[in-house]
């Protein structure tokens, strides 16, 4: 099913824990299909919360969402409607350990297409498609608690694409993972461009935005709302914006006798020279 | 303690199955309506959050450790339903996959530690701390009291369900489970609980709610709103007491004469009892059956037994047929490739 | 080298934690190990699971009822010869079956060997005005009760050996138990495996980080944080599990797989089995 409009759209969606603890204030966003968007944001800046929001698993406390051209505010109170949703769109939570929740990974990433109600043979069609796209057919029946890290992020996805869905929501993917796992990884998710899936994807690991994103939006863990947007070219070269939202810092560093300070957020600017 | 098999005849596996299953029922029934669609990872996680309270060495009085079960405390924070359904699939875990208490044991484990302990416990615990504020140390004395008479009902409960066992189930004098009767068990069970293992689960109890009071308090508080005014408590708690009395008159056994020393008039007494009732049985049935003993039973066996045995022949030749021809049938496959093996 | 009495009781103390450290990595390399076993490709291994789990409640219920020693002998023997003849190592059976349960029960039913009656066969004493008669049925009631836990816990060990627990799990199903608590089983377990450890986590860092004595009140504040630790882990962990089940179109009935097939070789040993244990029960009758 193409969608023509936005797959999403928020207005003013504003969320308090408990009442009490702002996570999101006054959001507005606006995704378009076949985008694979990336949220920068400081850690605790809210965006686990959105992703939430986004798939209708919590109730946002002020504002309205559409998805697909529905309105979709209510979904966490209404199951029929939050089925529907949860049919088109995936979310891969930041602790994979979470989502790993069947006695082997078979099972695991058999339960989305068994709760959709599909007939059996799809369930087995889809699960092997899901297995082989993230590489991890060899671990079929290997039970959660024996992955790696990595591993149970590729599962974890897996589950996910299992249910085929239009949109895919990530968390946080490449947290805690080694550089080689991480590119792999990276790799993959952008191979879901090529299935025709919409992307969004949370993190604040700047090194992964080129690789993946066709737009990026800046959350501002003060205003804990957007308060950039942009193409990654642009928005990465935007010292000043990054430093304000917490995403890279100042660091002091000595050469020699003189004593140095410059944004930075990996090791690459390090590699310089002083005249 | 866990009961491992072998300890108790599967009669009295059996009836304790018998007397765990309404309670399952019961606590699933009730946890379905509270918890609805998250029933089945809240059961999940406080079930393994139960076995795991149960893997911690406790450091009591004394310098040595011990374990606690903890049902006390999770009736308290989760409530006794959800106490008894954790407790029992942590010991169903414990069982199955660890070696820790038998299998046909399982009924009688999950009775005395998944039932008996957290309903004694809960109930004295609500009738010591009132009506007064979930936050407050009174409660933590009412958990302390609940936690040790609770796990000393269940080691009398063990005590008893052992020490039965050569009375009722003994050939010619040799016992044929535990060999230790009421006189020698109920003590052997009483004089640890009373002391290292209730100490345990006092200690388990008492610092785990005082946790719980400052971090959680919100579940006590709405434990205490939702919480059912202690008349379902109490009538629980009544219900294990008239059980426990039940039981009392095999406190007559354990304090007449000891084991073994029965005279033999005591003993016919006892055991004749069940032959003379199946005698009566007998005489009515003796009529259409007499051709059929068989040549390899006793002439002293009773009819259940020649019954039963009739009954296995017949199972054991039918099987036998069945073996025969799936051997065969394994046989006289054709050689071309493996079979496929079963299993997705 | 002697240690000093502050010393020793320090031991004692600190043991709480490497106890609980032990006990702890043991239930988590214990599991490890036996998944390990399992997918091996001995005989056993290769039955289909219910088949497995039918007849070992079977051959349980038998093992409980059998009077007759000899045949209960027969019945341990035969039980771990199946063991090494499904590829298991020896010691690995060894270890679970007569270490452990088998070893605590010979243990407690020593006192038994001197206080039930009958024809006394010989006599210890009189050491001061005790004196300890070992009768024939004692005898006889310490062997029937040491092979019975004996076999019985050589016949779980075999099957939970050669049997993946997922596998088992589902195969629990013939005993029309209800899906909903074959899933909260097998989830538990996943869990367990988390919470193990957590605790572990917990209690190396304890470990490490524990110089000198510290007060009793001190472990049992610590011991009940931990508790309360792992409690609130297992909260939260229970409402994000119940999200992600709910994210992946979960509306309150889980659907299953049906993945067993049943295989002659699993049929011939069903009949088989069905014919030896009824065998064993029958000439235990007649004895």
């Amino acid at each position: 099913m193409a969608q023509t409009g936005p797959i999403f759209r928020l207005e003013g969606i504003s969320y308090r824990y408990h009442g009490r603890h702002p996570a999101l204030d006054q959001v507005d966003l606006v995704v378009e299909p076949g985008e694979q968007l990336v949220i920068l944001g400081a850690n605790g800046s809210g965006k686990s919360t959105l992703l939430k929001i986004l798939d209708g698993l919590y109730r946002p406390t002020s504002g309205r969402i559409w998805a697909f051209g529905e309105e979709i505010t209510d979904a966490a109170d209404d199951p029929e409607r939050a089925r529907w949703l949860h049919r088109r769109v995936g979310l891969v939570f930041q602790d994979p350990d979470v989502q790993l929740f069947s006695p082997t990974v078979y099972d695991d990433v058999a339960f989305g297409p068994l709760q959709l109600g599909w007939p059996e043979e799809q369930v087995r069609e889809q699960v092997a498609r899901a297995l082989r796209a993230m590489e991890v057919a060899h671990l079929a029946d290997r039970a959660p608690y024996e992955l790696s890290g990595g591993e149970k992020r590729r599962v974890a996805i897996a589950t996910v694409l299992a249910m085929d869905p239009e949109v895919v929501l990530l968390d946080e993917p490449t947290a805690n993972l080694d550089p080689r796992t991480r590119a792999a990884l990276v790799h993959l998710i952008r191979g879901m461009r090529d299935l025709g899936k919409t992307v969004i994807l949370t993190t604040h690991e700047l090194d992964i935005v080129p690789g993946i994103a066709t737009r990026v939006v800046v959350f501002g863990d003060q205003e804990r709302r957007p308060v950039a947007s942009g193409h990654p070219s642009e928005i990465l070269r935007d010292t000043d914006l990054l430093v304000r939202t917490n995403l890279i810092h100042e660091h002091l560093h000595w050469h020699g006798e003189l004593a140095h300070t410059h944004p930075h957020a990996h090791d690459g600017e390090h590699l310089h020279e002083h005249r | 303690m866990h009961i491992p098999d072998g300890y108790i005849s599967p009669a009295t596996a059996l009836a304790f199955y018998g007397a765990v299953l309404p309670f399952w029922w019961a606590a699933g029934q009730r946890l379905k309506r509270v918890l609805t669609g998250q029933l089945v990872p809240a059961l999940a996680l406080f079930s393994a959050f139960t076995f795991a309270i149960m893997m911690f060495n406790i450091p009591v009085p004394g310098g040595t450790t011990a374990h606690a079960v903890g049902g006390t405390l999770a009736a308290v924070v989760l409530g006794p339903w959800a106490a008894i359904i954790s407790v029992s699939v942590a010991l169903i875990i414990q069982a199955l996959f660890f070696g820790d208490g038998g299998i046909t044991a399982i009924g009688a484990n999950c009775f005395i530690l998944g039932v008996a302990l957290p309903l004694t416990g809960y109930g004295v615990y609500r009738l010591v701390s009132g009506r007064s504020d979930p936050l407050s140390r009174r409660r933590l004395l009412a958990a302390a009291i609940g936690a040790y008479v609770g796990i000393n009902v269940a080691g009398l409960l063990v005590g008893l369900a052992l020490g039965i066992q050569p009375i009722f189930w003994s050939e010619n004098g040799r016992a044929l489970y535990s060999p230790y009767g009421l006189r020698e068990a109920v003590p052997a069970m009483l004089i640890p609980h009373l002391t290292i293992a209730g100490a345990a689960e006092v200690i388990a109890t008492v610092f785990g709610l005082a946790y719980v009071q400052r971090a959680h308090p919100e579940l006590l508080e709405r434990r205490a709103a939702t919480a059912r005014v202690a008349p379902s408590a109490r009538r629980l708690t009544l219900a294990i007491f008239v059980l426990l009395a039940l039981f009392s008159p095999l406190g007559l056994l354990a304090t007449g004469s000891a084991w073994g020393e029965w005279g033999s008039d005591e003993l016919a007494q006892r055991v004749g009892y069940v032959p003379r009732g199946l005698e009566e049985l007998e005489s009515l049935w003796s009529a259409p059956l007499p051709d059929y003993t068989l040549p390899w039973m006793s002439e002293t066996a009773s009819f259940a037994e020649q019954a039963l045995a009739y009954i296995l022949s017949a199972i054991v030749g039918i099987a036998l047929i069945f073996a025969t021809a799936f051997a065969l049938r394994i046989l006289l496959r054709p050689r071309q490739g493996q079979q496929a093996t079963a299993g997705g | 080298m002697t240690a000093s009495p502050t010393s020793r009781r320090r031991r004692a103390r600190k043991s709480f934690v490497e106890r609980t450290i032990t006990g702890v990595g043991a239930a988590i390399e214990q599991t490890v190990y036996a998944e390990t076993y399992a997918r091996q490709d001995g005989f056993l291994q290769r039955v289909d699971p219910r088949a497995k789990v039918g007849l070992f409640a079977l051959a349980l219920l038998v093992t409980g009822l059998v009077h007759d020693l000899p045949l209960l002998a027969g019945l341990w023997l035969g039980l771990l010869g199946l063991g090494i003849a499904t590829r298991l190592p020896f010691r690995v059976i060894a270890v679970r079956t007569m270490l452990g349960v088998p070893l605590f029960t010979g243990l407690i039913a020593l006192p038994a060997l001197f206080l039930v009656d009958g024809r006394s066969l010989f006599t210890i004493g009189p050491v001061g005005s005790i004196t300890l008669t070992v009768s024939d049925q004692a005898v006889l009631s310490v062997a029937t009760f040491l092979l019975r836990v004996s076999a019985s816990v050589t016949l779980a060990a075999l099957l939970v050996l050669t049997t993946r627990w997922a596998d088992l799990l589902k195969a629990l199903r013939i005993f029309r138990v209800p899906d909903v608590f074959v899933i909260v089983l097998g989830m538990t377990y996943r869990y367990v495996f988390l919470l193990l450890r957590l605790i572990e986590n917990l209690f190396l860092g304890r470990a490490s980080r524990t110089v000198g004595r510290t007060s009793s009140g001190e472990q049992r504040r610590w011991v009940g944080a931990s508790m309360g630790t792992l409690m609130s882990r297992s909260l939260k962990m229970s409402n994000d599990v119940y999200a992600a089940m709910v994210a992946r179109g979960f509306s309150g009935d889980v659907r299953t797989l049906a993945t067993f097939r049943m295989r002659d070789e699993d049929w011939l040993f069903v009949s088989l089995g069905v014919a030896l244990l009824g065998l064993a029960w029958l000439v235990d009758l007649s004895r």
